[in-house]
């Protein structure tokens, strides 16, 4: 006979799990069932175009680290986030600050920027590829009308300009999203500490760092990191435009992932790239979180 | 006296005068700052405005030097064109909007459960579960997708709608059960309380009292899912190899990015069909989107 479950008599924490039970299994399944086998293969020399596989240890790692794609490779997408985020961050905070000063029609402005958040990935990136159009791209046409350049730029030909044209559209699409929540920061700062800090003589810069920006640290911390961690992952828009090119320039660690796995169906070698990037995007997480979310981390 | 009069009346004037110039400096600032918004949404919102010229115009005027802002010859015609000759776009909006209801329906269904049951019985390992789908949110999808892709190819799940489905719940899962509890965190527990007093099962605590109030943090949590597996491309491809499986951004990549060269309208009436449902999903549920990026992260 099988004992028919009765609620009424799982204690507290029990039910708790019993509730958490579904969710629990898919993302079992299918985050940490693909972690663990994805570490497995990486360390096997694993090529779907080979029948058969065998354990070759760290070699893979070995290949990656002396293979000059892959500090190419970590060049370009540290490069590339960095500036995105830095950019995003300066705009989107200047932005905030705006906003903050209690003028009309603040909530039609934020819903307006967000609109090319909205715009989904795939469209904002053949959008870009249009405007960064050597030839007969709009942007190329307004900076010499406007007598800022002579010659049209190469964008999407050069590396360095396919480079700052991925940047211009990670911090095109990303701003109006840290604006949004250093917005909502800003707007959680008690008054009476600005007010004590104007009685106390703060000009408006000194009240900035001294005041502003400690208040609202571990809200800057977790919306710079959310942005990068997603700059990270962003496929589709750097595929759509550059496509990687030219000669590796805007290749980030996940279109050359993309590129090991699904062009070369190098598994082995894949795998053990995407696990170097998580271990390097963890570290990084953790010390910025220490350094620049200050000593007590409300994490959870 | 007179001497009093007299100070008095400096008194006043000085006053009077520095309140004039303040307000004076306030309606300047005021106005820069208008200014400079403005400024900001004419750049930000001047792509889309692009796209929607570039779709109007006929596909041999795109390429015109120097480009039209407002196209002389409009024509609605790729519209029209996109829909009823290129019959294949009704597919890809089809399995966008299978994946994606199913997608919501499996995220808000499991994700209340959980978030409920971390809400209000946290015990020991809710912190570190916390953590975890913090973590989640930085695992590199790319990567995950190399066994997925292993296993459902030997299982036979590719080109099914449940693979997509399936790994785009495990994309949106971790951020909608965050998004979720934190919702449930700022309802009162007090109902629930008296309920159980009153001897009220705890699933017929959540049945009738909980579930009732969850609407707008649903509504977040649900739009959030949908945007995210509308967007979502990389799975998406890698998990479907024929045409009339794909999903629209999968489907639209394969269709039109090969080609553009010469059918620039053409790539941004189907970006531009593309795009539509979200910004009209955004239009009307902004209050929901905007609330569910923040309180996913501004609490946590």
């Amino acid at each position: 006979m099988i004992a028919k479950l009765n609620v009424r008599q799982l204690n507290n924490t029990q039910f708790a799990l019993l509730l958490l039970l579904p969710a629990l299994i898919i993302i079992s399944m299918i985050i940490v069932f693909p972690l663990i086998y994805s570490l497995g293969l990486s360390f096997t020399n694993k090529n779907l175009l080979r029948p058969s596989s065998k354990f070759i240890g760290l070699k893979n790692y070995k290949k990656l680290m002396h293979s000059e794609t892959y500090w190419q490779i970590l060049n370009n997408t540290v490069i590339i986030s960095f500036f995105s985020v830095l950019g995003q961050t300066i705009v989107g905070m200047a932005l905030a600050l705006l906003l903050n000063t209690g003028i009309k029609g603040m909530k039609i402005f934020r819903g307006l920027a967000l609109t090319c958040w909205a715009v989904p990935a795939l469209a904002a990136g053949i959008l870009w590829l249009l405007i960064f159009n050597a030839e007969y791209g709009i942007l190329n046409h307004l900076l010499r009308v406007t007598g800022i350049i002579k010659d049209f730029i190469p964008w999407l030909t050069r590396e360095i300009w396919a480079k700052i044209a991925i940047i211009i559209t990670f911090i095109w699409r990303g701003t109006p999203f840290i604006m949004v929540m250093f917005l909502a920061a800003l707007q959680t700062i008690p008054k009476d500490i600005i007010d004590s800090s104007k009685i106390d003589g703060a000009g408006p810069v000194r009240r900035f760092i001294h005041v502003t920006i400690p208040t609202i640290r571990h809200i800057i911390m977790i919306a710079t990191l959310l942005q990068v961690i997603m700059i990270f992952q962003n496929f589709i828009i750097i595929h759509s435009i550059t496509v990687g090119g030219p000669a590796n320039g805007t290749k980030t660690f996940c279109i050359y992932v993309y590129e090991l796995a699904f062009d070369a169906w190098k598994i082995g070698r894949a795998t053990a790239l995407g696990v170097t990037w998580l271990l390097m995007l963890l570290l990084f997480s953790i010390f910025y979180m220490r350094y620049v979310g200050g000593k007590e981390q409300k994490i959870y | 006296m007179a001497t009093l009069r007299i100070t008095k009346r400096l008194e006043k004037r000085f006053t009077f005068e520095k309140i004039r110039e303040s307000r004076w400096r306030k309606t300047v600032a005021t106005t820069l700052t208008y200014i400079t918004i403005i400024c900001y949404l004419v750049v930000v919102l001047f792509p889309v405005f692009w796209m929607v010229s570039t779709g109007v115009k006929m596909n041999k005027n795109v390429a015109k030097m120097p480009p039209e802002f407002w196209p002389t010859e409009p024509s609605f015609l790729g519209f029209k064109y996109l829909f009823t000759q290129e019959k294949i776009i009704w597919t890809f909006f089809k399995n966008s909007f299978i994946v994606g209801f199913s997608v919501v329906a499996i995220c808000v269904g499991a994700g209340s459960f959980a978030g409920y049951a971390l809400s209000r019985f946290p015990f020991r390992g809710s912190r570190g579960l916390m953590l975890f789908i913090l973590a989640s949110q930085m695992f590199p999808t790319v990567v995950m997708l190399i066994p997925i892709y292993l296993v459902f190819v030997n299982i036979g799940l590719i080109d099914t709608h449940f693979a997509v489905i399936l790994m785009h719940t495990s994309i949106t899962m971790p951020f909608c059960i965050w998004i979720l509890k934190g919702f449930f965190d700022t309802i009162p527990v007090d109902m629930e309380e008296a309920a159980h007093i009153d001897g009220c099962s705890r699933f017929g605590i959540l049945w009738r009292i909980v579930f009732p109030l969850i609407g707008p943090g649903v509504v977040a949590a649900g739009i959030y899912a949908f945007l995210l597996s509308w967007n979502e491309y990389i799975f998406a491809s890698v998990l479907t190899s024929e045409l009339k499986m794909r999903t629209l951004p999968t489907g639209l990549y394969i269709t039109y990015l090969g080609q553009y060269e010469h059918r620039w309208s053409d790539v941004m009436v189907a970006a531009l069909a593309f795009t539509i449902p979200i910004i009209i999903i955004y239009v009307f549920f902004q209050k929901y989107v905007v609330g569910g990026l923040l309180g996913g992260a501004i609490k946590g």
